[in-house]
C-alpha cells in the first residue's frame, strides 16, 4: 500500500506541473442511461471504501394533487413502512445492520432517497431500492399514524417557529397560482385530508425509471455500475409518468404585503422577495448574474447592503440576500434584515429601497462582483470534499433540467458574468410592483394597548 | 432483521476495517516552537481543512457579571487585527475564498480554517493576525453586540432552545455550566473593550492549543507555518480548570410555559466519562435508547407505534468536566404527558430489563459498519483529530475504535443501563403550554 501511495504522489506532482493553471474546479463523473430510461450517473471518490447511492425522481410538492399539498412529503415517508416482501421498517433495519447510513428529502421539484454504505452492500441496496420503487405496499394503519408523525413534523418545523410561519405565507402570497405557493410539508388542514390511495396513485404514476435519476458516488466506477444497474433496475418496465402542467403566475400589479404579530416572537424581521428566473425557467441568461448580484448585495458582511444598513446607517443589526436560483421553476430573490433596536420596520424599508433604486441605476463595484465570484466558484471546489456533497450538487442541477456537464463550465460561466450582466437583472426582478414585503412583529404592550 | 442476512454478508461488514488504517494515517507533529498538531495528509482533493481550539475558553470560563463574554470575543475576530479593519480583514478573507468559523461551546473556543490549498499560507496568516493582533475596535464591539443581543432574542423564539436551558439549569445549578454559551443580555451588555483584550492575553496561549490539520498540506512547509501563525502568542494561559460536575443524584421536573402547538422535552440523567470503561458499553447502550431516528427504543415507541413524535432521541454529551445521557423529543401539548410517562417508560425498562442480544448486535453492526462513512472528509477528519487529542483517545483511535466496539458484549451493555438509567434521576425540562389538571387533580 505505501509503494502504492508513492506512486500516486509522483503521477500528482507531475499532473500539477503540467496543468498548473488549471485548478480541478468540477466533479468527475460518468454517465449512461439504461433502456428503460433510467439516467446513472457515476461520480467516482476513492477515498473510503464506500458508496453514496441516491434515487432522485422528478416529482416533488410542486406536483402534488390539487387541495392535497403535502403528498409527495407523504410518499417519502411510506417507502419507508414496507413492500410486498419487506414489511414497514425492515428497509431500515436492513440498512443500519449493515452500517448504512440512509434518509430522504422531498423539495418542490423532486424527491430523493439515499443510503450510503460499505462497497460490499451496493446490490444488496440496489436490490431493495429497486423492490420499494415498484411494489410499495403500506397498510391503512401505519399509513394513519405515519400522518400523526408529518403533523409533529409540521408543527417542529413550521407551528411552533414565527420565522417559519410568516416564511410559509410569504410564499403563498409571493405566488398566487404557481404551485411553488404551497409548503413542501403541506397545508395542515389538507394534510389531514389526504388518503392512502392519494399517496399510491402519486406513487404509481410517478416512481418509473424513465422519471429517476439514479447517482451513486464513491468507490465506483461505471464500468463496476453498469451491470449491477443492468441485473437490479434494468428489467423495471417504465411508463410515462404525467407531464407537468404547473399553473404559472398571473402578472403582479401591485406590491404585497404582510404583517404577523406572533406572541413567540421576539425581535422583529424584515423580509422582501421576488419572484425571478431560475436556471431551468423564465430569462434564464439572468440566473448567474443573479448569484452573483446576490453574493455581492448582501452575502456577507462585506456586503452592500451589510456595509450600508449595519455598518454605516446602524438601521439593522443584520441583514443578507439570497437568491434560489436552482429550481425547475421560478427562482426567488428575497433579502432579509433585522431592524436595529429602536429602529421602525418602514424606516429600515426605506433605507433598503433607497439602497435597491442604486443597484437598478448605478453597477455594483467592480472590486465586489470580482469578490462574490471569487466565493461561487469555490463552492463547487469544497463540494469535493467527502463522499456526496458533489453528487448532491450534481443531483439537484439535473433535477432543475440542467445536464450533469453543467458544472464543467461554471467556471467559465461565473467568469463571463458582467457589471451590465447584473444590472439588467437586478432591472428585471428588483421591481417594486412584482414585490412582497413581510414583517414579523414581536407583541408588545404597546401592540396589545392598541387593540380593539 | 438479521435472519435474512447471510453469514457471508455480515463476514463483509467487518471487511471494511482494514482500510480505516490505510486512508487515515495520522501523524503528530511537533514545530521547532514547540507546538503540536495532528495531521493527516490526503491530496485526492485540493483542499486543507483544519481545526484551532483553545482550551478552557468557553461560556464556562464567563467571569460572573460578564455572561457571553468567549462568545462576543468569537464573533469579533474576524473584525479586524493588526493593519485591517474590519472589511478589510473580511475582504481578504473572501479574496482567497478561505472559509473561517469561529464559535464558543461551554469548555472551548473552536475555530474552524478551511482553504484550497493554493491559499493555505494566507489562511495561516490571517488566523494568526487575529490571534496575535486582534483590534477589538469599539464600532465593531457595538455592532456584534448589538447583533449578539438580537440573537439571544431571536433564541428566545426557540422551544428547543428554552428547553435545552432550562434544562442545563436543572442540570447543573449554580456551576458554570449553566450559562447559556451565548451569554445573558445583562453579561454581553457589561462587556468592554478591556475585558475582552484581556480575554484574548489570558486564553489564547500556546499551552491552551489543539490544532489538527487535514489534507492537501504540506508537510514540508507545515511545521514552521503553525510556528509563523502562532509565534506571538504567550506561552501559558492564565486560566484554570474549573470544577467537575455530576447531574443531582434526584431527577428534577422544570415547566416553561409557552403557548405553543407542540411541547418540546429535554431529558438527561448523569453519564459516563469518555475515559471510563464503561464508554462503550454506554455508548452501544446509548444507541439502543435513542441513537437512530426510526430503529432506536425511543423512536419506535414514540414514533413508529405511537405517530407521538417525529423525532425522539439521546446520545452521549459529554464536556471537560461533565457528562451526561440526554435528549429530547416534540409532539402535540396536548399529548406532552403522555409520552413523557411513555419515555420514562422506555429508560426504565431498558435500565431494568437490559437489552437484548439482538439489539446489541445490531447496535455493534452499525456502528462499526458505519464508522468509515464519518471518516469521509478533511472537514470530518479535522474535527475527530481534536476530540483525540482533547480526550487523550490516541493517534491510533480511528484504527481502534472498532475494536473498542466489538468487544462490548450484552452483559457490559445491561451493566451500564442498570448503572445509568435510573429514572428517579432523570431532569425534565418541559416548554409548552400548562398542562390541563389531570383526573386525579381535578377530583382533589
Amino acid at each position: 500500500m505505501r509503494h502504492r501511495a508513492m506512486h500516486a504522489r509522483v503521477i500528482l506532482v507531475l499532473a500539477t506541473f503540467l496543468f498548473a493553471s488549471q485548478a480541478m474546479a468540477a466533479p468527475k463523473y460518468e454517465s449512461f442511461t439504461l433502456k428503460n430510461g433510467l439516467e446513472v450517473i457515476v461520480v467516482p471518490n476513492t477515498r473510503v471504501p464506500a458508496i453514496s447511492h441516491t434515487l432522485w425522481f422528478r416529482a416533488g410538492a410542486a406536483d402534488d394533487t390539487h387541495g392535497k399539498s403535502g403528498i409527495a412529503h407523504f410518499l417519502e415517508h411510506m417507502m419507508f413502512r414496507g413492500t410486498k416482501t419487506h414489511k414497514a421498517g425492515e428497509f431500515s433495519k436492513t440498512i443500519t445492520a449493515l452500517g448504512g447510513e440512509h434518509n430522504a428529502f422531498t423539495g418542490r421539484d423532486m424527491a430523493a432517497y439515499y443510503v450510503n454504505i460499505a462497497k460490499e452492500h451496493l446490490p444488496l441496496v440496489m436490490e431493495l431500492e429497486a423492490d420499494r420503487m415498484q411494489h410499495l405496499a403500506p397498510d391503512e394503519k401505519d399509513f394513519e399514524r405515519e400522518k400523526q408523525v408529518i403533523l409533529e413534523e409540521r408543527r417542529a418545523r413550521t407551528d411552533n417557529n414565527p420565522t417559519a410561519l410568516i416564511d410559509e405565507q410569504m410564499d403563498a402570497a409571493l405566488f398566487l397560482n404557481h404551485p411553488y405557493r404551497l409548503p413542501v410539508i403541506g397545508w395542515a388542514h389538507e394534510i389531514e385530508q389526504i388518503t392512502l390511495k392519494d399517496v399510491m396513485d402519486f406513487y404509481h404514476a410517478y416512481y418509473h425509471p424513465g422519471n429517476a435519476i439514479l447517482i451513486v458516488a464513491g468507490d465506483i466506477t461505471a464500468a463496476e455500475l453498469k451491470p449491477l444497474a443492468e441485473k437490479y433496475y434494468g428489467a423495471i418496465p417504465d411508463k410515462l409518468a404525467p407531464a407537468r402542467h404547473w399553473t404559472s403566475e398571473p402578472p403582479q400589479r401591485a406590491p404585497r404585503q404582510l404583517a404577523m404579530t406572533h406572541v413567540n416572537a421576539r425581535e422583529p424581521l424584515w423580509m422582501r422577495a421576488y419572484i425571478a428566473p431560475s436556471l431551468h425557467e423564465g430569462e434564464t441568461a439572468h440566473a448567474l448574474p443573479l448569484f452573483v448580484l446576490a453574493q455581492a448585495l448582501g452575502g456577507g458582511p462585506t456586503s452592500t447592503l451589510y456595509q450600508s444598513l449595519v455598518v454605516d446607517q446602524k438601521l439593522a443589526t443584520d441583514v443578507d440576500a439570497d437568491y434560489n436560483g436552482i429550481a425547475y421553476g421560478p427562482g426567488i430573490f428575497s433579502i432579509s434584515a433585522t431592524p436595529a433596536p429602536g429602529v421602525a420596520s418602514d424606516k429600515l424599508e426605506t433605507a433598503i429601497d433607497a439602497l435597491l433604486t442604486d443597484v437598478l441605476t448605478k453597477p455594483l463595484a467592480n472590486e465586489d462582483i470580482r469578490r462574490a465570484k471569487i466565493l461561487l466558484k469555490a463552492e463547487v471546489i469544497y463540494a469535493l470534499d467527502g463522499l456526496e456533497s458533489a453528487a448532491r450538487m450534481i443531483g439537484q442541477l439535473r433535477m432543475t433540467g440542467l445536464k450533469t456537464n453543467f458544472l464543467d463550465t461554471w467556471d467559465h460561466r461565473v467568469d463571463a458574468v458582467k457589471a451590465a450582466d447584473l444590472l439588467s437583472a437586478a432591472q428585471a426582478v428588483l421591481v417594486d410592483e412584482r414585490s412582497v414585503t413581510a414583517l414579523l412583529l414581536p407583541k408588545t404592550e404597546a401592540a396589545d394597548a392598541k387593540a380593539p | 432483521m438479521l435472519r435474512r442476512l447471510s453469514p457471508f454478508v455480515i463476514a463483509l461488514a467487518w471487511l471494511i476495517l482494514a482500510s480505516v488504517a490505510q486512508a487515515t494515517e495520522v501523524k503528530a507533529i511537533t514545530t521547532p516552537a514547540g507546538i503540536t498538531a495532528w495531521t493527516i495528509e490526503e491530496h485526492s482533493v485540493p483542499i486543507v481543512s483544519a481545526r484551532i481550539v483553545f482550551k478552557r475558553s468557553g461560556s464556562a470560563y464567563d467571569p460572573a457579571g460578564k455572561e457571553g463574554l468567549s462568545n462576543l470575543v468569537t464573533t469579533l475576530l474576524n473584525e479586524g487585527a493588526g493593519d485591517l479593519d474590519a472589511k478589510a480583514f473580511q475582504q481578504a478573507i473572501e479574496e482567497k475564498a478561505i472559509r473561517l468559523g469561529i464559535y464558543s461551546d461551554e469548555d472551548f473556543i473552536i475555530i474552524t480554517l478551511e482553504t484550497l490549498s493554493e491559499h493555505a499560507r494566507e489562511a495561516f496568516r490571517l488566523l494568526g493576525l487575529a490571534l496575535t493582533a486582534p483590534r477589538f475596535n469599539e464600532d465593531a464591539i457595538e455592532r456584534m453586540r448589538a447583533a449578539t443581543l438580537s440573537q439571544l432574542r431571536q433564541l428566545e423564539s426557540s422551544p428547543g432552545y428554552l428547553a435545552a436551558r432550562a434544562f442545563r439549569v436543572a442540570a447543573f445549578g449554580n456551576h458554570p455550566y449553566a450559562r447559556p454559551t451565548r451569554g445573558t443580555e445583562a453579561g454581553v451588555q457589561a462587556i468592554t473593550h478591556d475585558d475582552l483584550m484581556a480575554f484574548a492575553k489570558a486564553h489564547f496561549a500556546k499551552d491552551a492549543l489543539v490544532i489538527s490539520v487535514v489534507g492537501d498540506i504540506d508537510a514540508k512547509t507545515l511545521p514552521s507555518l503553525l510556528d509563523t501563525t502562532f509565534a506571538n502568542l504567550p506561552a501559558a494561559a492564565t486560566t484554570k480548570e474549573i470544577a467537575d460536575i455530576s447531574l443531582p443524584a434526584t431527577g428534577t421536573r422544570t415547566a416553561i410555559e409557552r403557548a405553543l402547538p407542540q411541547s418540546v422535552v429535554a431529558f438527561g440523567v448523569n453519564g459516563v466519562k469518555r475515559k471510563d470503561p464503561d464508554y462503550f458499553p454506554a455508548y452501544v447502550m446509548n444507541y439502543i435508547l435513542g441513537g437512530d431516528n426510526l430503529t432506536s427504543r425511543l423512536s419506535e415507541e414514540l414514533r413508529g407505534k405511537s405517530g407521538l413524535a417525529y423525532y425522539a432521541n439521546s446520545s452521549l454529551d459529554t464536556n471537560t468536566h461533565s457528562e451526561m445521557l440526554s435528549g429530547s423529543f416534540a409532539t402535540r401539548a396536548d399529548k406532552a404527558a403522555d409520552a413523557t410517562s411513555q419515555m420514562i417508560e422506555i429508560f426504565s425498562a431498558l435500565g431494568k430489563n437490559g437489552a437484548t442480544e439482538e439489539d446489541v448486535t445490531l447496535a455493534k453492526h452499525y456502528l462499526m459498519g458505519s464508522f468509515p462513512l464519518q471518516l469521509d472528509s478533511n472537514s470530518a477528519l479535522a474535527s475527530y483529530l481534536i476530540a483525540m487529542q482533547v480526550y487523550d483517545l490516541g493517534k491510533d483511535y480511528l484504527e481502534k475504535r472498532n475494536d473498542y466496539i466489538r468487544a462490548v458484549t450484552l452483559a457490559d451493555v445491561n451493566r451500564v443501563a442498570a448503572r445509568l438509567l435510573d429514572p428517579s434521576r432523570l431532569v425534565i425540562a418541559t416548554v409548552g403550554p400548562a398542562p390541563a389538571p389531570t383526573t386525579q387533580e381535578k377530583n382533589e
